[in-house]
């Protein structure tokens, strides 16, 4: 049944998944969080396909393992481990719908089999090439889902922006400008653009929305406080959601929120289903951020004078002894996500619609099944 | 998008040719010894990931697709470790290792690797202990564009901008000074100069003593560039995109052993060629360094605990390749990894990395440091700044300051490593010993030759017949010169060695016994016959190595730079800056000699072994050039001859040229004691009678050879040097005992203008040396004062002249700070 | 109405302004410090004009002298608080028959301005230094926001008293001006976090800060405090995590005036320090913003960090509560 091909193929897989995870690692993977997602669905397609085993058990296996992988590599890009999720839950799903068919069949042949190893891996192989084409068909149309999440959203543009408000939001986001500039062809409103330090993103997203014809002013991180009185609605993008509703957001939301909820404005979070994370906060990767190089917040250079001593001893604070060698450390904090608690999330637009954070648990449960939280 | 090489088409033909890099693993330095005498440095793990890892995933996140290592010392073991490795099985990724025992230098692999016709296209040459984040596309793509229209731009050094004091501090690398044409990023002028406070080797003491030297920029390179810009702030990268001309150049210059002074500073030199250098600057968030001393390793570790290295961060995973470490980052900047045992009583500080399988004993302190995997710290043990290799024990209560102990290391109870200290494999220290500062320790005895002060690219012999170990440089090397290039012929010198043998270690089975039983802490003290107690304490196993470079060891050492010892350094500097200013305008400085970046050095010093070894050198002008006068050679012939003993003593043409005069000189003059019986014919009995007879004979012999001098003695540096030898020869001091110098003495100011007027020597030299010596201590003026007449008729002669030189004449103002 | 011997401004009050406009100066407490003594040089100068008073005429020379230093850059309430207490002394001295000559007068006046600074100002932040660095226990984490004067000394205070802490300094664009105080402590060898305010949740949390340090512009009736635009949002999340708040102002900060929002009476600085950027890459989308038509770039300098949010006003008194600010305002 040509062996051959089963490793050629399982070499591609391996060669495939080697190639993906390598450049999770290396943060090679920019680009939209839509683009990730896809991108992982691709891998998987791939990682079913060359699933050997021969129930549906047996693939659910492989695919876990593969996830666990892929999980590892970049444990904070939750898109990734959320796509897993979906597969494994389609999987799931269609070794259900077929009343176990497939499984069944695989267990008769099976049961049947004294010898001739050839014919019941036919057999097997044949039930089973049916159900991952199946399969493999329904994470097609995960994918063609993914196309249009971004339109869903924006739709929902006109329902939340009224006119003659005033909508406060930080840093850049594609899907953030795509739903002001929808709320724009019908009303008329204002638009106050954080910057979004350090990336600096919010200044470009301020001249597109400036040239698409939405009044807007660019201000910095630090005068959101201030401009907050002033302000209706509160727009943001989400880099995930948890499955307590709380935010995995660019960092600097979690100030945004907060100096919303102290004004009362409501604040909005931007989210495709694909970001819906089952990760609460019992998991380690709920309390992880990823630290980025100081370089984007201090030179390498920019204190050398300083005498810091990066290799001198300093003081143990805990046991108050000076050491010697008086020599101060400098830490440079960089993260990339802040972590929005529920009570400051008014609302979660998804494609599917608005949420409110407590419901995210049931959307949760209708997109993943629960034995996939963990790899 | 990777760029995956380029696709040539040649006349319909598209052949794609892979990305290629050519990584020199192993260039063996004494700086890191003891640890290299034992293991290749590119295999030292930084953040518990061997220094080659992050060379190689450097080089295969940038697109590279071929790479080419090419080991020396310790071949064996990293080629071990390369096929064992993920890297021999990646995808689109091959990794050839080359090997070669009798490589001494970065231009003979270059030569060798030249010689296998591998490299096809632009290549990248990287070093095999470089950590770098850089985008390494952006370089390449430049390099590209330019030799579309500029076939000759052969070769693009990547530069980051940094202050001097971080180069210095924390890297520990020598002053750096580039110029280059802005518009283009043309390389015009590279000097690596030694840093202040390193003992100037070259030197002689007769010279003032400027720490810093001035850096000469030949002034037709701003007549031919509109603008010049004059860098020192930069850190060179050592990461080079190199055209395939680059390897047939090192093939063509045979004597090109250093990458950046012979390479670079030969091809600026020799601009007929029209070889053309450019530099590359990384951008702010981009970082590239290598490590080249234990400094720097320091600081890399640093940076790349302090995510300045970002992606490349140790929780990112992702290092070795094909066997990740698991670390989890917290705040502050510390890093565990799965499976460390960390007591609760025990505080792991700040910028610290814990391996898996390490114990940490309750009340232990860590800070600022990186322990490998399966290290055991005991109860209430310190370890502060300081680098734990695999598997080491710090017992309990011992204190490690800013030490690096090696894998397999024991350090018994209560034991204090003092800070700089560095603890090689399986070294055992007894319980309660100190270990002196900046000591180092190893199972291995101390090579004799162990104070060379020469940089990264010189490569040592690897090993000869199994067990690892490194042979010895050639005495010959350690003329304390600073551009000496090693040793040539592998073979030279070790007949002088025979009571060293090779170094590394042995240790018989007895011994081996021993030491087990000092790492259990059973021996006692029966220790004590094998390892000297002082160096490593009663029931350590050992031997204490003698220190280098005296008080200069934090130079290079991993504790902090002693408080205020660069800023006098630098105090100093800042003064002559300011004062030295007409130093610069002397005009007329040509560019220095070939060979040599930084002019004529005349290497004496004063240890006994330099001037015998000067004497030596000596001797073979002297018979060389009187050959040339015995069989009466022509000019041509005569500068072959010369040229011949230059290239095999690996010294300039001005030192040629300064012992030729003074043979000429001597030709007048009785024979000397130590000339060969054939020659001493060529002399004259006895002295001539008077000064006028004397002079005559000078004469005639300086009209015949004054063309061949002033060819050699092109610069101002290397004609005051003549002039100081030449007093050496008068006063019959060091290499000129007993040749009857003395004689010379009363004619000493007419020598001078026979010279000067047969062009051998310039007015402007003369003054400077006036000038130098005018600065002198008393005993050192005699040569002046006899002089004194002719510079004061040069000086009228100046004053009367209009323009020519007369700026020299006003230059006697320069304050020895 | 501008009164002076010359006719003109006084040299010291133009050269004032100019450091005011161009922020050389710049800080409340500086800016007032740097006024006092401007202000000595122009009543040292001063001559009465014929038939005038010598407070009267001062009076409407010191509201010229503030006229021209608001037109160069709005006063600072502690500035304010200043020219008040000259102006009230001054009001005082009109009354006094018992003063003689121009010379009398001069040298009270001039008494009256040195009293204010080595009282209101500098005996003051020595006050609260100390009273700070009280505040400040071993093992604690300090965060703090910006360039504060107060909270500098404070902090060094601490660190000569043998205290071991360590700081997080925040940062903000456009002035990036924790780089200094940065670069202070760690001069004086405390050993320091750097974040900027996107930073500000993570180094709350993970940094287990146990303590706020916040310097004033103004403390106003209500409790509220002004300062530096970006305290409002360190004052904010410090609070959502539980960490305490001091605010560093003296009293001659504290304000009778109600800010209900930070909009109002706010202060632009200029909106090209926020649209150049210096990154890599590089953020260039503001440039030329103003030929952009819908476009407008804002630089707020002050916010009003709400009453909630502050634990306790650290000044010369000692801890005060903000609720108790108005007793101070009589």
């Amino acid at each position: 049944m040509g062996r051959q091909g089963h490793k050629g193929r399982e070499a591609s897989i391996h060669a495939a998944l080697d190639d993906f995870v390598t450049k999770l690692k290396r943060k090679r993977l920019g680009g939209s969080s839509l683009a990730l997602a896809r991108h992982t669905t691709e891998v998987l397609i791939h990682a079913v396909a060359a699933q050997q085993a021969p129930t549906a058990e047996g693939i659910i296996e492989g695919v876990r393992a593969v996830s666990k992988k892929l999980v590892e590599a970049r444990p904070l890009e939750l898109v990734v481990g959320n796509m897993c999720r979906r597969v494994l839950h389609i999987i799931r799903e269609e070794a259900a719908g077929d009343g176990g068919k497939a499984s069944n069949a695989a267990s008769d042949a099976n049961d049947a089999s004294d010898g001739s190893d050839d014919e019941d891996n036919s057999v097997r192989g044949g039930a089973m090439k049916a159900f991952k084409a199946e399969v493999i068909e329904v994470i097609g149309e995960l994918i063609d889902e993914l196309e249009s999440v971004n339109a869903h959203i924006v739709q929902q543009a006109l329902e939340h922006v009224s006119p003659s408000s005033v909508v406060l939001t930080s840093g850049g986001s594609d899907i953030v400008e795509a739903f002001l500039r929808e709320a724009n062809r019908k009303r008329k409103f204002q638009c106050i653009v954080a910057e979004g330090a350090p990336a600096l993103a919010g200044h470009q997203m301020a001249r597109a929305l400036a040239e698409r014809g939405v009044e807007t002013t660019a201000v910095a991180d630090a005068s959101v406080f201030a401009m907050m009185s002033r302000t209706n609605l509160v727009v943001l993008s989400a880099c995930g959601v948890f499955a307590n509703g709380g935010i995995l957001a660019p960092a600097g939301h979690h100030t945004v929120a907060l100096a919303a909820k102290s004004h009362s404005v409501p604040v909005v979070f931007l989210a495709g289903l694909h970001e819906l994370s089952p990760i609460g906060p019992g998991d380690d990767a709920f309390h992880a951020n990823d630290l980025r190089s100081p370089a984007d917040v201090i030179d390498y250079t920019a204190l050398a004078d300083c005498g810091i001593g990066r290799n001198g001893s300093g003081i143990d604070r805990r046991s108050g002894a000076q050491a010697e060698g008086d020599v101060a450390q400098l830490c440079v904090a960089n993260p990339a996500y802040d972590y929005v608690p529920p009570e400051l999330v008014t609302l979660v637009l998804t494609d599917v619609g608005g949420a409110v954070p407590a419901f995210v648990k049931q959307l949760l449960g209708e997109i993943y099944d629960p034995a996939d939280r963990t790899f | 998008m990777p760029s995956k090489g380029q696709s040539r088409s040649k006349g319909g033909e598209e052949a794609k040719v892979p990305l290629q890099a050519v990584v020199l693993a192993d260039s063996f330095t004494h700086r890191f010894r003891p640890i290299t005498l034992e293991r290749p440095k590119t295999l030292l793990p930084l953040a518990n990931v061997p220094m080659i890892e992050y060379t190689l995933e450097f080089l295969a996140s940038n697109g590279v697709e071929e790479v080419f290592i090419f080991c020396c010392a310790h071949a064996d073991q990293l080629t071990q470790y390369i096929e064992n490795s993920a890297w021999s099985s990646t995808a689109g990724f091959v990794v050839h290792t080359i090997v070669s025992t009798n490589c001494i230098s970065a231009g003979e692999a270059l030569r060798l690797i030249d010689h296998k016709h591998v490299i096809r296209s632009d290549f990248i040459l990287i070093s095999g202990d470089t950590v770098a984040n850089m985008d390494l596309r952006r370089a390449l793509e430049a390099h590209r564009e330019r030799r579309k229209t500029e076939r000759l731009a052969i070769m693009t050094c990547c530069f980051k901008t940094i202050t001097r004091r971080q180069r210095e501090e924390h890297l520990g690398e020598s002053n750096l000074v580039v110029a280059m044409d802005p518009a283009t990023g043309r390389v015009l002028h590279y000097d690596e100069q030694a840093s202040p406070s390193l003992p100037d080797a070259n030197a002689s003491p007769k010279r003032a003593k400027a720490k810093l030297s001035p850096l000469s920029l030949d002034a037709s390179l701003f007549s031919e560039h509109p603008s010049v810009r004059v860098r020192t702030d930069l850190q060179d990268c050592h990461v080079d995109i190199c055209a395939p001309e680059v390897l047939m150049l090192f093939t063509d210059n045979f004597d090109y052993q250093h990458l950046r002074r012979d390479f670079v500073c030969g091809t600026l030199n020799e601009r007929e060629l029209g070889n053309n250098i450019y530099a590359h600057e990384l951008g702010a968030r981009e970082y590239a360094t290598r490590i080249t001393n234990l400094r720097t390793y320091d600081a890399v570790s640093r940076d790349v605990i302090g995510r300045w290295v970002y992606p490349v961060c140790p929780d990112v995973n992702c290092l070795p390749r094909g066997d990740p470490t698991a670390f989890t980052h917290r705040w502050p900047q510390t890093y565990l990894e799965k499976g460390a045992d960390v007591d609760p009583s025990a505080v792991v500080g700040a910028g610290c990395v814990v391996g898996a399988g390490c114990v940490v004993g309750p009340g232990a302190k860590i800070s600022r440091s990186v322990l490998g995997r399966g290290v055991v710290v005991g109860a209430g043990a310190s370890i502060d700044g300081s680098y734990v290799m695999q598997n080491a024990k710090i017992g309990a209560n011992a204190s490690v300051t800013s030490a690096l102990v090696c894998e397999g290391a024991v350090v018994h109870e209560s034991a204090v490593i003092g800070k700089g200290a560095i603890i090689a494999y399986d070294v055992v220290v007894g319980a309660g010993h100190v270990v002196a500062d900046y000591s180092r320790i190893s199972l291995a005895p101390q090579p004799a030759h162990d104070d060379d002060v020469d940089s990264d690219d010189e490569l040592e012999i690897g090993s000869f017949g199994g067990g690892g170990g490194a042979r010895l440089s050639d005495p010959s090397r350690q003329m304390a010169r600073s551009d000496s290039k090693g040793s040539f012929g592998g073979g030279g010198g070790f007949d002088e060695d025979d009571d060293e043998g090779p170094g590394g270690v042995y240790l018989t089975d007895l011994d081996r016994a021993l030491l087990q039983r000092a790492k259990e802490g059973t021996a006692g003290d029966a220790t004590t016959e094998r390892w000297a107690p002082e160096g490593v304490g009663v029931g350590g196993a050992g031997h204490a190595w003698a220190p280098r470079w005296g008080e200069e060891e934090w130079r290079f050492g991993i504790a902090p730079v002693p408080p205020g010892s660069s800023d006098a350094a630098y105090a100093r500097d800042d003064a002559l800056d300011s004062d030295d200013d007409d130093a610069h305008v002397r005009s007329g400085a040509k560019p220095a000699a070939v060979g040599g970046g930084d002019g004529s050095n005349s290497g004496t010093d004063s240890d006994g072994e330099g001037e015998a070894l000067e004497s030596h050198f000596r001797k073979e002008v002297a018979e060389t050039f009187l050959r040339c006068v015995k069989h009466g050679y022509e000019q041509a012939n005569a500068v072959v001859e010369l040229q011949g003993l230059k290239m095999a003593e690996n010294r300039t043409f001005a030192d040629i040229a300064r012992y030729v005069l003074m043979t000429i000189l001597g030709l007048s003059l009785p024979a000397p004691r130590d000339v060969t019986k054939e020659n001493s014919k060529l002399y004259p009995a006895k002295a001539p009678d008077n000064t006028p007879a004397l002079l005559k004979s000078i004469r005639e012999r300086l009209k015949q050879w004054a063309p061949l001098l002033s060819r050699f003695l092109k610069s101002e540096d290397d004609q005051v040097e003549m002039l100081l030898t030449l007093e050496d020869y008068c006063a019959e001091d060091e290499v000129f005992k007993g040749m009857h110098g003395a004689l010379l003495v009363p004619s000493f100011a007419k020598i001078l203008h026979l010279l000067y007027d047969m062009d051998v020597l310039s007015e402007v030299s003369v003054l400077a040396w006036a000038e130098e010596k005018g600065l002198a201590g008393e005993e050192d003026k005699r040569f002046l004062k006899l002089a004194q007449p002719f510079v004061d008729w040069l000086k009228e002669a100046d004053s009367e002249s209009d323009g020519s030189g007369s700026d020299s004449s006003e230059a006697s103002s320069s304050d020895e700070e | 109405m501008l009164a002076t011997a010359a006719g003109g401004i006084h040299p010291a009050v133009a050269r004032l302004a100019a450091h005011y406009a161009d922020g050389t100066i710049t800080g409340g407490r500086a800016r007032c410090v740097a006024l006092l003594h401007t202000l000595k040089l122009v009543i040292a100068d001063f001559k009465t004009p014929k038939n005038t008073k010598y407070a009267h005429a001062l009076t409407s020379l010191v509201n010229g002298v503030v006229q021209h230093l608001q037109a160069a850059r709005p006063m600072a309430v502690s500035m304010g608080n200043a020219v008040k207490s000259l102006k009230t002394h001054l009001a005082r001295m009109a009354e006094d028959a018992s003063l003689a000559t121009e010379e009398e007068a001069r040298a009270r006046t001039l008494k009256h301005l040195e009293y204010f600074e080595k009282e209101k100002l500098l005996a003051a932040g020595a006050f609260i230094a100390e009273h700070g660095a009280n505040e400040i226990v071993d093992g604690d984490v300090v965060v703090t926001h910006g360039a504060s004067h107060h909270v500098r000394e404070i902090l060094l205070r601490a660190k000569r008293d043998g205290r071991a802490f360590a700081v997080t300094v925040v940062d903000s664009r456009p002035n990036l001006e924790g780089r200094d105080t940065l670069r202070k402590l760690l001069g004086a060898g405390v050993d320091c976090t750097y974040a900027t305010l996107a930073g500000l949740s993570y180094v709350l949390r993970e940094g287990k800060a146990t303590k706020v340090f916040l310097g004033a512009a103004a403390v106003l009736a209500n409790g509220a405090v002004v300062s530096r635009v970006g305290t409002a949002a360190v004052a904010a999340v410090a609070n959502a995590h539980g960490v305490p708040v001091l605010v560093a102002a003296e009293t001659c900060k504290f304000h009778e005036r109600v800010h209900l929002d930070a909009v109002a009476y706010n202060e632009l600085g200029n909106p090209a320090a926020i649209a150049s950027t210096v990154t890599y890459p590089a953020a260039d989308g503001l440039e030329g913003w103003e030929k952009v038509e819908r476009l407008s770039v804002l630089n707020l300098t002050y916010d009003v960090t709400p009453a909630a949010c502050v634990t306790s006003v650290v000044c010369e008194s000692g801890l005060v509560a903000p609720s108790d600010v108005p007793s101070f305002l009589r």
